[in-house]
Order: structure tokens, then sequence, then C-alpha cells
């Protein structure tokens, strides 16, 4: 796993587990540190224990045994809590209030000053494109409306740090687009963003660092660059007999596929000595592309990788039953 | 406090929107004017605003016991009937989903997440039900007694103690609908429970009461002592109607009856008289204080298991 050194962390959770029932292990000893003005992703397929990793932050769920601090405090702690906003994964408002008064309510709860409260219900309404549905009763909203006065909500108190559970779910791709806009700004205003998500994309483009929960443990834990590093490859696409070259393509590692030879790692010196020969060789270059592999190839490959090691395993050491 | 102000203000939102409040206003005006409609004059007591009178001595403004007698059918008929059971189950009704409607998924999400601290959040809730239970009696017994006042020229002031005695026994049932309601997290679970449970209490206060109404009864049987002690551990609702009559200083309904006894045959009287010492024996024995004491000591240990268990629970 590969560690970024960070200093200043608003969450720092050591060993969090948790168990439901004494039998369905969610969380079996979970490390994640995220700095202060970071925006951090948290993924994992379904089931992974990311939901279960929220609620313990936000208090919702004990967990059987956790060490760390959130925003310098330990975790649970109340006070810090106003520091903090929320969006679970799910909300339901009450119907019989409009969006204007969901946030006075949910401001009030949040020790937000009436004065202050009022002024942000207005701004916010307007930040999240909800301004003319502002009394309206909330039994009236579609999904994403709902969602985004969920957004809404969980910035009322101007909060440090801000966990947000699938925050576009719901939402169409005008939405999505706002709420990446909202989040960019917010990380521009020094806010620390905790994000849940299975769009790997949206997290991809929002993202400093990542954490991929598997089966309860983090698999991996980084900046997306490190995570990405040796992903990072050329193609070179060329006409010709590729047999002069044969040596220094051997040599690099490079594998070729009919016209295509792709060179692994990210070093555009060696391309570059490899175009040379080539070219030597007399051979014809068509196209030289870098391709860098997406969050989602890193996802697949390193949720695959676990789940081969997992059931590899002998039953009873941590294997998968069938 | 501004905590407590948003959640008070939260719930009673939340109550009114509900039909089964409006019900219940509505209930206490019909209540009220058909009240109204009933007056008292020198010949006896008038009915639909004087349209037919019934002529009457004993009923009429002649008579000094009148106010007496009419506290004992009013306190008899709202106390015991109209608050206490009619008013109370319209009152479980409406509060039955308060706990079940915290703990719905995706709302107590966002609401614990809040700097409030849980057990905090339970009693507050738990308030924010007594406050409501406050608004709908206060509203009841204010138009009763200026009914009473300007129709029947009757101020009992002590007639406002049905305000908090209200809430008092609503509280009582209302702790285990709350405990239910933490339990199961839905509303019809913990309404139907709390009627099981409300039935059981009136049948133990029952058992209680026909073992101090008759002599005959071993007290120191083991029935007997087992009556006793889990009529002791249940809230006291039968009590209530009781203690108020004495606040209001109105008769016993009994003696209201009783001049009558002479028109009944003599196997009647005899029945009714024993009927009647049996009722004044249960009335006698009823001290309001430790009545009430041992209610709200049931109550808070009830409150406590629910508290506990919410504050404890995964949402």
């Amino acid at each position: 796993m590969q560690v970024t050194e960070l200093t200043n962390l608003a969450i720092d959770l050591i060993d969090v587990r948790k168990t439901y029932n004494r039998r369905i292990e969610a969380l079996r000893g979970v490390n994640i540190q995220v700095g202060r003005g970071e925006v951090f992703g948290l993924l994992g397929p379904n089931g992974a224990g990311k939901s279960t990793l929220v609620k313990i932050m936000m208090t919702l769920v004990r967990p059987n045994a956790a060490i760390g601090t959130v925003l310098g405090r330990p975790l649970g702690n109340r006070k810090k809590r106003a520091q903090m906003g929320f969006l679970p994964e799910q909300t339901r408002f009450p119907a019989f209030l409009t969006g204007e008064q969901v946030l006075n309510y949910y401001g009030a709860l949040a020790e937000v000053p009436r004065n202050v409260r009022l002024q942000r219900t207005s701004e916010l309404l307007g930040r999240v494109g909800l301004s003319q549905w502002a009394r309206t009763r909330v039994g009236q909203y579609s999904k994403g409306m709902a969602r985004r006065l969920g957004l809404a909500q969980a910035l009322i108190n101007d909060p440090e740090l801000l966990i947000l559970d699938e925050p576009t779910d719901g939402l169409d791709p005008i939405g999505r687009r706002e709420v990446r806009t909202l989040l960019t700004e917010l990380k521009r205003a020094g806010k620390t963003i905790f994000l849940n998500s299975h769009l790997l994309s949206e997290v991809e483009t929002i993202c400093d660092r990542v954490a991929i929960l598997h089966r309860g443990l983090v698999a991996r834990q980084g900046r997306l660059s490190e995570l990405t590093e040796n992903t990072m490859s050329y193609e070179i696409v060329a006409h010709g007999n590729f047999n002069a070259a044969g040596e220094r393509i051997k040599k690099i590692g490079a594998s070729i596929d009919g016209e295509r030879i792709v060179i692994p790692g990210g070093k555009p010196e060696e391309v570059n000595n490899l175009i040379d020969a080539l070219r030597a060789a007399g051979c014809l270059i068509e196209s030289v592309n870098p391709r860098r592999v997406s969050l989602e190839d890193v996802f697949v490959e390193i949720i695959g990788e676990e789940r081969a090691r997992t059931a590899a395993r002998p039953i009873g050491q941590g294997g998968e039953k069938a | 406090m501004m905590q407590f102000n948003a959640i008070v203000m939260h719930s009673f939102r939340e109550a009114i929107d509900r039909k089964v409040f409006w019900v219940m206003i509505l209930m206490s005006v019909i209540v009220a004017a058909s009240m109204a409609s009933v007056g008292f004059s020198e010949r006896g007591v008038d009915f639909l605003f004087g349209t037919w009178t019934v002529e009457s001595d004993f009923w009429s403004l002649r008579s000094d016991t009148l106010h007496e007698r009419v506290g004992a059918l009013i306190v008899g008929f709202i106390a015991d009937n109209y608050l206490g059971k009619f008013g109370m189950l319209f009152a479980l009704i409406t509060t039955a989903s308060i706990f079940p409607a915290l703990m719905e998924p995706g709302a107590v999400d966002v609401i614990a997440s809040k700097p409030i601290d849980r057990k905090l959040l339970f009693l507050y809730k738990y308030l924010s039900a007594m406050i409501f239970i406050l608004l709908q009696a206060t509203v009841f017994v204010g138009i009763t007694f200026l009914v009473m006042g300007l129709r029947w020229r009757y101020w009992p002031i002590g007639y406002w103690s049905l305000v908090p005695l209200t809430v008092l026994m609503f509280s009582y049932l209302f702790s285990l609908c709350a405990l239910f309601g933490t339990w199961f997290r839905r509303a019809m679970p913990a309404l139907i429970l709390t009627l099981i449970a409300w039935f059981c209490i009136f049948g133990v206060q029952s058992a209680h009461a026909v073992l101090i109404a008759n002599p005959d009864f071993d007290k120191t049987g083991k029935w007997t002592r087992m009556v006793t002690a889990m009529h002791w551990a249940t809230p006291k609702t039968q009590d209530i109607p009781e203690i108020a009559r004495r606040i209001v200083g109105a008769a016993d309904f009994v003696d209201i009856i009783t001049p009558h006894a002479d028109a009944m045959s003599e196997t009647d009287r005899s029945d009714f008289e024993q009927a009647a010492e049996g009722n004044r024996k249960l009335t006698a024995s009823i001290d309001p204080l430790s009545s009430i004491a041992s209610s709200l000591a049931v109550e808070a240990f009830v409150v406590f298991l629910a508290l506990r268990r919410f504050n404890r629970m995964d949402l």
C-alpha cells in the first residue's frame, strides 16, 4: 500500500471495527487519514462497509473498536459535529415542511443562530437551485430536488468537514455537474470533503486522494496519481518490420499486438528511443498515444486482486465461501 | 434551548399536519356546544337551548347543591370518559408515530448527525408529545370552562386541574408507546401494544378495586398480594378521575344517586347500598400523592428503558 505523508489531519481513523449481530463483520480494522482541505473519495463495491464507516464518523453507528480523531477531537465528540455537515445516502425530510422550513429546522438543530440561519437558508437554496421552490412543501419535491435540499442542509452550518454519501445519486447530468461545481468551490474555500460515491468518474474528477474499501478493509489508499502511476503506458502504431528493433522492444518490456506496440510505464525517453530504433529500421510511425488507466480500471483490478486473494485462502482464514 | 424549541415546533407542525389533530379539536367543539345546549333554570334542566325542559327541583337553580352535582357529572363524563378514554385514544393515535418517524431511515441519519445528544433528542421528542397534549387539553378545558361559567354560572377553578391531570395520564401511557416505538420502529405495533398494555393496566386496577371494595377477601392471600404488587407496579390511570373530582370539589357520583335510592325496591336498594359502600371505600383508599408518585416512578422506569435502547442502537 502506498502511503502519503499527511500532517494536520481532519480525519484520522485507526483500526475501526464493526460487527453487526456478532456475525457480520462490516469493518475489520480500517485505517484512514484525511488531511484538512482535502477532497477524499471512499470507494468500494456494495457491502464493502463504506456507509458503516461514514455512519461511525457521524456517531450513528457505534464501532466495536476504534481509535481516532475527527477535526482533532476523539471520534464521536458532540461539539465537533457542529463543524461537520452530513448528507446520508438516503434522505427523508418531513413532507409537511417547505424547503425553507427544512433548512431552518436542521439549522436550529445544528445550533446555527437564527439570523445566520435565515441568511444561509436563502443563500443555500439559491446555490442548489431551489430558490423558486423554497416555499413548496418537500412532499412535492422530486428525488433530485430532495437530494439538492439534502446537500443544502449539510451546508447550513458552514461546516469545516463535509461528509457526503452518494451526493449525486438521483440527480440528472446537469444536476451532477452543478454539484461537482459546488464541491469544487467548497474545496477552494478550504473545506475538507469526504466523499462516498459509486461514480468513479466523479471521484476521479473531484478527489485528491482515495481509499478503496473491500470486505471491511482498506485495500488501497493514496493520491490518485499514486494509484495510477504504474498504470501509465504508451501505445505506438507503426507499419513495417519490427524485427530490427526487436532487442530494444524486449529490453523495455514492450509488447507487440499486430501493428501496435504497448510500452508499460510512463518514461518518455524510452518511448523516444524506441521511435528512433523503429525509424532506423525503416518503420513508418503512424501515431504515439499516452494511455493513462482510469480509476475505474484500477478499481476493478484492485477488487479483482483482493477477491482472488481471499478466495485462495482456505476457509477459516478469511477465504470466501462459495 | 434552540434545539428544544426547534424540536417542539417541528413536532407541533407534524401534529397539526395530521387529520386526527383537527378531528380532536372538532370533537372538543362538539362537546362544548353540546354542553352549551344544556341550561339550568328555576324550573329544572333545559335541553337544546331551552326547546325542551325537564322540571326538577333537584337539578334546578333553586337547589343549593346543584353545582356539586353538576361538577360530579362533568368530572365523571369529562375526566373519566371524554379525556380519560376517548381523548387518550385519539392522543395516542396522533402521537404514536413520533418515535418511529424519528427513527425512519433517512430521517434519523440527518437529525442524529447534528450536534445534539441522543438522550436529549429522545427527551425533547418525549416532551414535545406532552406539549401537544397540553395544548389540546387546554383548548378543551378552556372552552368547556367558559361554557360552564357563562351558561351554568358555575366557575370551578379546580376544573383547570384537568389540564395537568390529562397530561399526566397521557404521559403514563405515552411512556409505553415510546418504549414500543423505539423497539419496533413502527407506529402501528407501538399503538396496538400500548392499547393492550392499557387494557392490562385497566384489568389490574379493576381487580385491585374489587379487593378494596370487598371486605370478604383474604388480605394475606397469594392472589391478593399479587394483585396489590401488580397494582403498585402499574401506572394508576383510573385514579385520575377521582383526583380530579377532589380538586374540583365535586360530589361523589354515588352521592348524587343515593337520594333516589328510596324509590328502589328493597333488594335493589340493598345491592345499591353495598355497591355504594364499596365505592366509598375505593375512593377513600386513593391517596393522590402516592398514586401519582408511584405511577411516575413506573413511567420513569419505562422511559429509562426506551431511552437506553434509543441511545445504544445503531441508526
